[in-house]
């Protein structure tokens, strides 16, 4: 008698039966080609590290084709992709300190000569490098991507009305440093 | 300044269609002029657009088939961890009841060969009649190794 007859469930390593991703390999180079690049720059621009925003966004992918991705059009597709980095990064945050990243201190989430290296001509680095991570978050994603609020909720997972009032106080800080740098 | 503004989401489109400042009609271009929420939001979605244009630029992902090799390598790793569960619960068992059938073993012969050292003339005697115990002992250690062993091995994922 054969030991996998004794235990059905159980199969040789050979016979392993792996899920299949929701994309096949062409679609998803495709995906990637035009998602990777806008998730990086949120990565990068909400940490402050653009080394750490390459990891995440690594990461973000293979978590993306490991898991059930949504499969009703791209737009979804990359809101699930933008979800599951912002989780990365709020998981990257609770390890370096084991306080809400609420309150966190702009300085301890954000390394301004890195991030600076991207767009040093422009006024916005100095000013995002001044901001708390989850201001910088939910500015990027309202602003440089153009997410509702109701989209931000889905991806941050936040409530749509704290949403409101965050970024009500973000935007105005915001707009009073890039007007005190542009004076 | 106001929470919002009824020419908000005309701004908003102008803003991501890339029609401000040029292709915006006049009016538009006033309104912005005078309302201090339509001025914070076209100095705000330009500059991170501007931003992001600058992130995209600059960044510099691996190829997509790296990313797609990793992936497969985890859904494999992840669909044999689950596979293999079944089996690493019937080693734990079998292990567990090995230990209490030597366990019970042990404690009933442990009461004779007590008994045997308390009634020996002499503690030679005492000495002998442990050699009883032996084969219990070694199976134990014996049994105890192997299952560490087998259990290291089966969680092991590196």
């Amino acid at each position: 008698m054969n030991w996998e007859n004794i235990i059905p469930s159980v199969a040789a390593p050979s016979e392993v039966r792996v899920a299949e991703p929701a994309m096949d390999s062409d679609q998803f180079a495709a995906f990637y080609d035009r998602s990777s690049r806008p998730l990086w720059a949120y990565l990068a621009r909400s940490s402050g590290d653009p080394a750490l925003a390459e990891d995440l966004m690594q990461e973000s992918f293979i978590r993306f084709l490991t898991s059930n991705a949504p499969t009703d059009g791209e737009v979804a597709s990359r809101r699930y992709l933008f979800r599951i980095g912002s989780n990365l990064l709020r998981d990257h945050w609770r390890r370096a300190r084991t306080v809400s990243i609420d309150d966190l201190p702009p300085e301890r989430s954000a390394a301004p000569d890195t991030a600076g290296q991207c767009d040093s001509r422009l006024m916005l680095s100095p000013a995002l490098a001044r901001m708390r991570p989850r201001d910088r978050q939910l500015l990027w994603l309202a602003h440089a991507e153009n997410y509702s609020h109701k989209e931000i909720a889905e991806i941050t997972g936040l409530a749509s009305a704290s949403i409101r009032m965050i970024l009500f106080r973000a935007r105005r800080e915001m707009s009073r440093l890039l007007t005190q740098a542009n004076a | 300044m106001k929470f919002t503004c009824n020419h908000l989401d005309e701004v908003r489109q102008a803003l991501h269609n890339g029609h401000w400042p040029a292709a915006s009609s006049p009016e538009l271009r006033a309104h912005v002029a005078a309302c201090a929420r339509c001025t914070q939001e076209v100095l705000l979605t330009t500059a991170f657009q501007q931003a992001r244009s600058d992130g995209i630029a600059a960044s510099q992902p691996a190829p997509a088939s790296i990313v797609w090799w990793r992936a497969k390598a985890r859904r494999r790793e992840e669909a044999l961890r689950k596979a293999t569960r079944p089996v690493l619960a019937a080693q734990i068992f079998a292990l567990l009841v090995v230990l209490a059938t030597v366990g019970l073993m042990a404690a009933r012969h442990w009461s004779t060969v007590v008994d045997r050292a308390l009634t020996a003339p002499s503690s030679i005697s005492a000495a002998l009649g442990l050699w009883g115990v032996a084969p219990i002992v070694i199976a134990t250690v014996l049994l105890s190794t192997l299952g560490a062993v087998a259990l290291y091995l089966t969680t092991d994922r590196s």
